[in-house]
């Protein structure tokens, strides 16, 4: 590890800092991150279309899933792969307070979480990485699909910055289970 | 019949003229950045389709050439080099895949790897400091690598933003969680147990 790369020490505190910060912070965060921050895209030109509102809410759903998935699962995995599983959850959290913005935003009311979802009974950590593997895969799936029929572009770019770090928790997740890592040049959520 | 402006309105009017100008190329190019919000009225044209995808063709091919010359080094240990050797094919594909998009728009779409020359400006556009020669070590590898899948995400992240097609749009967004997967697992073997250095945030941006 190169500890004077700028670029991964930088990284790594602003990691602690969101941490800290909670994921309803999220939005404001973001203005810090290199990217126009998702405040100021929602204030942009171009209003979110309320006929977006539901397929923004299905796509909060899924993160609802993922958190109720990362929250029961993390427990049970092994210690190599706990704190991956702690940092993902933090992710979730952060994409659904994300979308929860953009539902606002749009004029409508974010989905809650169900009381419970069905997550099977995982009882060891390979099968809580299954799990995980099936819930992060769902949500590529379902965000590729909402990106070309979301708009403004703004709201496109966060969908595809969200779309992507859940890739890189599938690839963590597939490399624990002991598959290759990236398992396809166009991540399609079947891999 | 107006009168005839004087020597000095005439220089007044031009300083004014190229000073809206000098406003308009800043707004456009920062709001290109997406750093602000075009300011209504900008007579900035928004980069087309082929544009977009002709910086990310340029992207994808310097990856090429990035992942050929880290793999002919000896400085990868076996293991790293086996988790690595497949990132290359999947450039391959991506240059491929945005070549018959830009052929298809009629646009030129080489699809070879770039030239030393071409790729170190290319690279000195995009502020990589690494070197594509001097790569002595595992590190040198990593530190190249890493900093160009950081410029490919970049590439389809901004591109996202002005990009009209429905097809490039989810082409976009395959191809940046792909290098957005590489960069992780770069990260991770670079980094050996540090997940928050594998996937330091929880949203993917990359670099401009």
């Amino acid at each position: 590890m190169s500890s004077e790369d700028p670029s991964e020490a930088d990284a790594s505190s602003r990691r602690r800092l969101l941490r800290a910060a909670g994921a309803g912070l999220a939005g404001a965060l973001l203005a810090g991150c290199g990217g126009e921050s998702l405040r100021a895209q929602v204030h942009d030109a171009k209003p979110i279309l309320h006929t977006d509102v539901d397929l923004l809410n299905h796509l909060l759903h899924l993160e609802h899933v993922a958190i109720a998935a990362y929250t029961a699962g993390t427990p049970l995995l092994a210690p190599q792969t706990l704190k991956a599983g702690q940092l993902f959850l933090n992710d979730e959290l952060a994409h659904a307070g994300a979308l929860a913005g953009l539902v606002r935003a749009a004029g409508g009311k974010p989905i809650k979480p169900a009381p419970s979802y069905d997550l099977g009974h995982p009882r060891s950590s390979e099968e809580v990485l299954a799990l995980l593997h099936r819930v992060e895969r769902a949500q590529i799936s379902a965000y590729l699909e909402a990106l070309p029929r979301l708009e403004p572009a703004t709201v496109r770019q966060s969908i595809a910055s969200i779309l992507a770090n859940d890739a890189q928790h599938v690839a963590v997740v597939r490399a624990a289970l002991g598959k290759p890592a990236v398992a396809s040049a166009f991540a399609n959520g079947r891999e | 019949m107006a009168p005839r402006p004087t020597r000095r309105e005439l220089i007044r009017g031009a300083l004014a003229t190229g000073a809206a100008s000098v406003g308009a190329a800043t707004a456009g190019t920062a709001a290109e950045a997406g750093l602000v919000a075009a300011p209504a009225g900008a007579d900035t044209p928004a980069p087309s389709d082929a544009e977009l995808m002709s910086r990310a063709l340029e992207a994808e091919r310097l990856m090429v050439l990035a992942y050929r010359r880290v793999l002919e080094s000896d400085a990868l240990t076996p293991g790293v080099r086996r988790v690595v050797a497949p990132f290359l094919g999947h450039e391959l594909e991506h240059v491929a895949a945005v070549a018959a998009h830009l052929s298809a728009l009629g646009a030129a779409a080489p699809t070879g790897p770039l030239d030393l020359r071409s790729a170190q400006a290319a690279m000195g556009k995009h502020r990589v400091s690494a070197s594509l020669t001097a790569l002595g070590t595992q590190e040198d590898c990593f530190k190249l690598l890493i900093d160009l899948e950081s410029v490919a995400e970049g590439a389809y992240y901004t591109a996202m933003k002005n990009l009209r097609g429905p097809a490039l749009q989810r082409l976009s967004g395959q191809v940046m969680a792909c290098e957005a997967q590489h960069w992780t697992i770069l990260s991770g073997l670079r980094n050996p147990g540090e997940y928050v250095k594998a996937v330091p945030w929880p949203y993917v941006f990359g670099t401009k």
